[in-house]
């Protein structure tokens, strides 16, 4: 019952968001129904037809004479030619209008709330949701969503509407030949549909056989050295057969069952059909219930036309399960808390005091990270960030930066508490330089000017010479124009991480937060980047999750984190006589090199 | 086509029956309106009700008839394309398998992993819907034509007539809907990748106070989508209404034409009747139905087109040559004498004059960075590519002469990315050596710093890995790895960059315990870091594929320039 509550309420969420477009539904609406009433008249006109060339040939036939009336033919001839071109142009007209209502305004239009909405979300939503997950939300969920609204007209207008106008005729034409109709046509119904699940289940057992065949071929062809080396082609051989025999298992039988649907409801049209042909040829042949050829064609048309809108109605329904589900998707998604922002305009002064009075914080509350965290960070001072990797380091700058906030305690910047500030004026004074450098797609000049869109061309450049990547981008056949994206393979990873520091300098701002990780950059870049970071921290509050020992060695604080918890702070000297967590990692570094 | 064609070799007499079905179910179905015209001539006319019984009976057996034959196509049909699609994905997964390593890296790891999936499933699916259409629209066509001509000639040419106008209406309008469909998917792509780089660099841009601007760009791509879909699903729309049309409008042209026949004494002599032409009219339907899955055909043709090339050219591929070499040789000295390699197609040497001695027992490091070469001599050292210039030897023989296996018997390797396979913890160490029992797995997981691991995990060693290693951390599958390796009984064992996903805490315990196991095994340790390299016997030092020095950390620090700069970037001035 509640789930049903929930169906009942997420149909009406999205009937609520076709509302601007209800005008143009309307119109499709009204165009649909003159394409359907076109399509109903035909059969009438093809009775009349068949009558008149019946009528005049049977007597012909027999050695009487009649008359031919080729006026009248004729212009029956003209009206039906004239109802299957308007039927065919409402049509087309319907389908022009749905599609393009339907995604300009309505899932383009979805799609923007999704992305607006990411806006507001907090980091934690993003952090905890994958982002395959967002994407497909977005994507393959409002599709469907889409796909829905545009058949609703098609399945509930033009399906119902047809039915009832089919039954009706067909009663006012012939009762009897009409109950035989209305009983044989939707027995193929019923059963294709229960041989479809049927075969549904197969084809899903292949589905799931395939994307174990696909990590399968992936895990085999990434790891292909390691399989060559370790002699392993054998086993993944006999991994991979195994999987082809389920699927050919199962492919077989639903490909089968899917198969043998199309001839059963072949068969039991044709029994409409025979049925009609036996019955209005009796009734016709004896002149009972006003019978006539013309009839028993247009109860064959008519017949023909009546699984179309029933199918179209039962995938409608089934339809419907999967709109609901991938709507709610959407909904909670659109549904999400949003952050809330301090009222107050203050920003910080931007001179780079920083501390932190007693924060407590964890990302589940059922493990505490964080407790009674106090330090005091001087404008200009250097704090290193150490520990072992995937300890947590970075939850610290998450709770800077305000990724993060707080559950006790608070951090001030300049004295001013930061949850009283709006989030991006507290950015404003904070600069980053992350391990995974993150680049988007656009040019080089862009990225750099990331930060701060109203700087000069002089600036930008200024920025470049100074993280020494400005030679090599002149270099390049398009120079500060080359265009970086996925494909991009004529910059190394170093040259990203210079271009994020150059991003950083031209942002020149007052407190800087380093991950200084250098894995996958070439000698000689490692040491221009360390170079550059160094200069960059100069005159500046900074942040430093430490790999290397000499950063670690003159910091000004040395944050020592595990398991998401600071361990120890201090001094380098003053750690090394604790004789703690930190002497025991310095130590080990120390015995790796003696 | 020629290197599939002879995989639907063993279904041979199947597709012929399946022909024959087929034909014989079109035909039975095609019967139909034939006999309602001679129901409604000899029986209605005639006033004859033995005639419509009879004929209705015919009706019915044939309608049956039809379907049993259908239904037995279907399930032929099954085995074939079940088997067909099977063999194809062995087939191409066997090929892929056992390629050289020059031909592998030439196609490339995720094209390769294209065509075995993506492409092996198009071209089952594709040719099983063309076969069908090959198949049963000529029949159908030919069938209702000729039903036609029983009745009259002129509506049989009408009926003819109307194909290639339908063709030249539809063709037109489906032949570039793969482009569009195409163009559409990529502005899909478009959207998502954009979305994708907004999650991942979350943080940079709430830290620039960029989100408005990302927000922006993404709704550009979004209204560019919607176009473009719009386009594709605009043009598909047309097919159905305006076939639909030509369908219907020939069924008028036919009935003004019958009926002017009909007044013509002649044709009346010749058998033309009400009946014949009601019935002509209806098999306008069955002939379009096949001209309209025809030109859907033809949509697809281009696209099952480039699978099958994309796939041939796997398949056509050579094996790697069988192995000639004598065998194992576990023990001596490794010699690389004036080693020098270059990829295949490539004429830059990637490595060139190397002159590397390792003594048994002994443990070398190589260091140098990304893109010096130090992954392509461990290439060399398992024989996944001979050199193209010198030697490399172990114990006095030369690697052509041990051969591969006996090369990758005698050497265990720990590759960078420390691969993990679908499958127990257990069984991920124990393909080191397959007859290890639990005690020795145990036993190099110990090593490996894995103990703790395998105390937080009820399972034990029987904790499963998924595919790829997705739920354990790059550090434990680099662990994994070397336990694996260090499992598997060799003479030379070879750790590149093994260590990298480790904090210097678990790696000097690692260190430490792995000297005590592998005492008086060679080591070779390839590394780009400092801390790492600094203990070994002896350190060469790799810069743009040379050697730039050799000898002990003391040694290099005096003598190597390019050694010393890296030492002190890594571990600060001091260390020098």
């Amino acid at each position: 019952m509640k789930k049903q509550n929930t169906s009942l309420k997420t149909v009406l969420r999205i009937l609520q968001d076709t509302k601007p477009i209800a005008g143009w539904l309307a119109l499709g609406a009204v165009v649909s129904l003159v394409s359907v009433a076109l399509s109903l008249v035909t059969p009438e006109i093809l009775r009349s037809l068949s009558d008149r060339l019946y009528g005049y040939w049977e007597p012909v036939h027999l050695g009487q004479s009649a008359v031919f009336d080729n006026k009248a033919f004729g212009l029956e001839c003209v009206l039906l030619a004239a109802a299957y071109a308007g039927s065919s142009l409402a049509a087309i007209g319907e389908m022009l209008i749905m599609n393009n209502v339907v995604s300009r305004h309505f899932t383009c239009a979805i799609r923007i709330r999704m992305s607006d909405k990411i806006r507001r979300l907090p980091v934690r939503y993003v952090d905890q949701t994958p982002n395959g997950e967002i994407i497909s939300h977005m994507t393959d969920d409002v599709s469907t969503m889409g796909t829905t609204v545009h058949s609703f007209l098609e399945t509930l207008i033009s399906g119902v509407l047809k039915l009832i106008g089919i039954i009706v005729l067909i009663f006012l034409l012939n009762p009897i030949l009409a109950a035989a109709v209305i009983v044989f046509v939707p027995i193929s119904l019923v059963l294709s549909a229960k041989i479809a699940g049927k075969s549904e289940k197969y084809f899903a057992a292949v589905r799931k056989k395939n994307g174990e065949m696909y990590a399968l071929t992936e895990e085999t062809f990434t790891g292909f050295d390691t399989v060559k080396a370790f002699h392993l082609e054998n086993r993944q051989r006999e991994r991979q057969a195994a999987l082809c025999a389920d699927m050919r298992t199962a492919a077989q039988k639903g490909t089968f069952l899917a198969s043998i649907v199309q001839p059963i409801t072949a068969l039991s049209n044709n029994i409409a059909y025979i049925v009609i042909c036996i019955i209005g040829g009796i009734f016709a042949a004896n002149n009972l219930f006003g019978m006539s050829v013309g009839t028993i064609v247009a109860f064959v048309l008519y017949a023909r036309m009546f699984a179309g809108p029933l199918e179209s109605i039962a995938q409608g329904f089934s339809m419907l399960q999967q709109t609901i589900a991938s709507a709610g998707r959407v909904y909670q998604m659109l549904d999400e808390e949003e952050m809330t922002e301090a009222a107050e305009e203050t920003a910080p002064k931007g001179e780079g005091n920083v501390s932190f009075e007693n924060v407590d914080f964890s990302y589940d509350p059922k493990q505490p990270l964080i407790r009674g965290l106090t330090i005091d960070v001087h404008a200009g001072e250097k704090v290193a960030i150490v520990g072992p990797t995937g300890g947590g380091k970075t939850t610290i700058v998450n709770l800077l930066m305000r990724f993060y906030d707080v559950d006790g305690g608070r951090i001030l910047v300049d004295g001013k508490d930061i949850m009283q500030m709006p989030r991006n004026a507290l950015r404003s004074v904070f600069s980053m330089v992350l391990q995974d450098t993150w680049l988007f797609s656009g040019t080089i000049y862009d990225n750099i000017a990331y930060g701060r869109p109203d700087a000069t061309e002089e600036e930008v450049h200024e920025a470049a010479k100074r993280a020494h990547i400005d030679r090599f981008i002149r270099s390049l056949p398009q120079g500060y124009d080359t265009v970086i994206n996925e494909e991009t393979t004529n910059i190394s990873g170093g040259q990203k991480q210079l271009l994020t520091i150059a991003r950083a300098y031209l942002a020149n701002r007052p407190i800087l937060i380093l991950d200084e990780a250098t894995s996958n950059v070439d000698t000689r870049t490692e040491i221009l980047i360390q170079r550059t970071m160094d200069d960059l921290m100069k005159d500046r509050t900074s942040f430093v999750i430490a790999h290397r020992l000499s950063t670690i060695v003159d910091a000004d604080t040395i944050l020592v984190v595990n398991n998401g918890t600071i361990v120890e702070q201090g001094t380098h000297k003053e750690l090394l006589a604790k004789n703690g967590f930190y002497a025991e990692i310095y130590n080990s570094q120390y015995e790796l090199l003696n | 086509m020629k290197t599939i064609l002879p995989l639907l070799k063993p279904y041979r007499k199947q597709i012929i029956l399946t022909g024959i079905l087929c034909v014989a179910s079109t035909l039975e179905g095609t019967f139909l309106p034939y006999l309602m015209s001679r129901i409604v001539d000899d029986g209605i006319a005639a006033g004859n009700m033995g005639v419509i019984w009879k004929l209705g009976t015919l009706m019915l057996v044939l309608a049956t008839m039809s379907m049993l034959c259908a239904i037995w196509t279907g399930a032929v049909n099954a085995r074939i394309s079940a088997g067909f699609s099977h063999d194809l994905k062995r087939g191409i997964f066997d090929k892929a398998s056992a390629l050289d390593f020059e031909n592998f890296s030439r196609i490339g790891t995720s094209s390769l992993l294209t065509r075995s999936t993506h492409d092996v499933s198009t071209i089952s699916d594709v040719s099983g819907m063309f076969v069908n259409v090959v198949v049963m629209v000529p029949i159908m066509i030919a069938g209702g034509v000729a039903f036609a001509l029983l009745s009259d000639r002129m509506l049989a040419l009408i009926l003819l007539l109307s194909m290639p106008v339908a063709f030249l209406i539809l063709f037109p309008i489906v032949r570039h809907l793969d482009k569009l469909w195409k163009l559409s998917d990529e502005y899909i792509d478009e959207q998502n990748r954009l979305m994708r780089e907004r999650l991942s660099g979350i943080r940079v841009i709430r830290a620039f106070d960029k989100e408005a601007h990302e927000h922006g760009r993404i709704v550009h791509a979004t209204e560019e989508m919607a176009k473009y879909i719009i386009r594709a699903n605009v043009r598909a729309g047309y097919v159905n209404p305006l076939c639909m049309l030509v369908l219907n409008l020939a069924t008028v042209v036919m009935l003004l034409v019958g009926a002017n026949r009909l007044q013509d004494p002649i044709q009346l002599e010749r058998g033309l009747t009400a009946g014949g032409i009601i019935a002509t009219v209806q098999y306008v339907a069955l002939i379009l139905n096949g001209v309209m899955m025809l030109s859907w055909t033809f949509v697809f043709l281009p696209h099952l087109k480039v699978c099958v090339n994309r796939v041939t050219e796997v398949l056509n591929l050579p094996e790697e040559p069988a192995d000639a070499g004598d065998g194992a040789i576990l023990g001596g000295d490794l010699v690389l004498e004036n080693v020098g390699f270059a990829y295949p197609g490539s004429e830059i040497k990637t490595v060139s004059d190397l002159n590397i001695t390792v003594r048994e027992g002994e443990t070398a490091a190589i260091i140098g960075g990304t893109g010096s070469g130090k992954s392509t001599i461990l290439k060399l050292l398992l024989d996944f590519y001979p050199p193209t210039e010198g030697t490399i030897s172990l114990g006095g023989k030369p690697y052509a002469e041990i051969g591969r296996g006996g090369v990758r018997d005698s050497v265990s390797a720990a590759l960078q990315k420390g691969m993990v396979f679908e499958g127990t913890l257990f069984d991920n160490v124990r393909m080191g050596d397959p007859d290890a029992d639990e005690e020795a797995v145990k036993n190099v997981l110990d090593i490996a710093q894995m103990t703790e691991f395998l105390h937080s995990h009820e399972e034990g060693l029987n904790y499963r890995l998924a595919q790829s290693g997705a739920n354990i951390s790059g550090g434990q599958k680099q662990r994994i790895s070397i336990a694996r390796t260090i499992l598997k009984p060799a003479a030379i064992y070879v750790f590149d960059d093994s260590f990298s996903a480790l904090d210097y805490l678990t790696e000097s315990k690692l260190r430490k315990a792995l000297n005590r196991h592998l005492a008086g095994k060679t080591q070779i340790i390839i590394t780009q870091r400092a801390a790492t390299a600094m203990r070994c016997d002896t350190i060469f030092v790799l810069e743009q594929g040379s050697i730039v020095g050799s000898g002990t950390h003391a040694e290099l620090v005096k003598s190597c320039r390019v050694y010393r700069e890296i030492v002190r970037s890594q571990l600060g001035g001091e260390a020098v």
